[in-house]
């Protein structure tokens, strides 16, 4: 019955009082969001914690859904500042990177050492891929949350932008030195 | 999605990472969330509706349930005629001490049932004591009759009378019926008018036998009213 409706078609039903919308939009999301924010915090009591967070935000804020986004990047934009917040109250690092001039070009030599492990060794390429997140969980985390919108939240630069409060040349700068990283920690890739 | 940045090998590889995905406990804990956040809504909806009528009807059924009751309250128990309120006990008598308080408690109920019992006996009370009282009638007998009953009516007209009166009307309950089991029916009569006679009316009866000489019955009697009004203010000509 929901399977060719919109996100935001669902998330209006939901609004107006149809329980099954919401379950069809979550299950849609949940798998993406969840890996999202389990790499993002690195805990998976932590990504627990957040995911719930997230969800009853949405549950809270249907009474004043209106379509002004892609459904995705409002979503995306509340995990977004859950993690902010998270952040701020743990006193982690994160908070800085993000709060740093992304186009800064001592940003590069910031980031984490490449990486020890030997990709070359890693035969199956599921371990190849288990490594792959490592240094995705290695990343600093605004471009760690950008590479992340971008794979689990198909989001475009755009949207990456909106869903975390900077401009596009901001998101495509962070998006391009994830990526470059990546290609550097996993070198048989490039 | 994002534009040339993105690296297709390495987007391959990310999707070929071990899946990871919430706890099932976790799934069922928000989805009961998002079910629980609509339940409430419809439910106070429902009940909404009914609130205006529910309202209505209540203070309806408040309202005449009160102005029934008043009314009963109002009413004269099987014909008696209303009486004025006894004087308000003196404050040194509501003060008495924690033992008595019992009698008081049990004394109203009491009192009452021998008002109601003693007037279902009595024949119709007769309508004024001086002015239609045949001159065969020795005015004596009324006179004597008068005090017993006269504190038994206030008990029962007036529940909430003032305890030192009530005790006084109910605890020598003994006496009082031994007493009126000897003077016969002559003074259910009495007890019929009396119960039917203010203070003042008393006292005018009082002044009446004075008058005529008896001053013995005229005192016998003063000394009834003042243990039935013990606060009531004597006139001068009384005292």
């Amino acid at each position: 019955m929901h399977e060719g409706m919109s996100d935001e078609a669902l998330m209006l039903a939901y609004r107006d009082g149809d329980a099954a919308a919401f379950e069809a939009l979550y299950r849609r999301w949940r798998s993406r969001l969840y890996r999202t924010l389990l790499r993002q915090c690195g805990n998976a009591a932590q990504a627990d914690e957040l995911f719930q967070d997230v969800w009853l935000k949405v549950v809270n804020a249907r009474k004043g859904y209106e379509v002004a986004a892609k459904f995705s990047t409002w979503l995306f934009r509340i995990a977004h500042n859950r993690l902010i917040d998270h952040y701020r109250a743990q006193g982690r690092a994160e908070v800085v990177s993000y709060d740093d001039d992304p186009d800064d070009a001592d940003r590069i030599a910031s980031l984490p050492a490449a990486a020890t492990a030997q990709p070359e060794a890693l035969l199956e390429r599921k371990a190849l891929a288990q490594e792959l997140v490592k240094h995705i969980e290695a990343l600093p985390a605004a471009q760690r949350e950008t590479f992340l919108l971008s794979e689990e939240g198909e989001l475009t630069l755009e949207e990456i932008a909106a869903a975390t409060g900077t401009s596009r040349e901001t998101a495509k700068s962070r998006l391009r030195y994830a990526v470059n990283k990546l290609r550097a920690a996993l070198g048989e890739l490039k | 999605m994002s534009d040339d940045i993105r690296d297709e090998r390495l987007s391959r590889l990310y999707r070929e990472a071990e899946a990871a995905a919430p706890p099932e406990a976790l799934d069922r804990a928000i989805l009961a969330a998002s079910r629980a956040a609509l339940a409430p809504a419809r439910r106070r909806a429902r009940w909404q509706a009914w609130t205006l009528p529910m309202g209505v009807a209540a203070t309806l059924v408040l309202t005449v349930t009160l102005t029934l009751l008043v009314q009963r309250e109002q009413e004269p128990p099987l014909g008696e005629a209303p009486l004025p309120r006894a004087p308000a006990a003196a404050p040194q008598e509501r003060a008495e001490p924690g033992a008595e308080l019992p009698a008081k408690t049990a004394a109203p109920p009491a009192a009452k049932r021998e008002a109601v019992r003693r007037e279902a006996e009595a024949p119709p009370p007769a309508p004024t004591p001086a002015a239609s009282r045949p001159a065969s009638q020795p005015p004596v007998v009324e006179q004597k009759a008068l005090p017993a009953p006269a504190p038994e009516a206030v008990g029962a007209a007036e529940p909430a009378r003032p305890a030192a009166a009530m005790r006084r009307q109910s605890a020598p309950a003994a006496d009082a019926v031994e007493m009126r089991a000897k003077s016969a029916p002559l003074r259910k009569e009495a007890a019929g008018a009396a119960a039917a006679r203010t203070p003042e009316q008393w006292l005018e009866e009082i002044r009446q036998l004075k008058a005529q000489g008896r001053d013995q019955q005229a005192a016998e009697a003063l000394a009834e009213f003042r243990q039935a009004y013990p606060d009531y203010r004597l006139p001068e000509d009384l005292r």
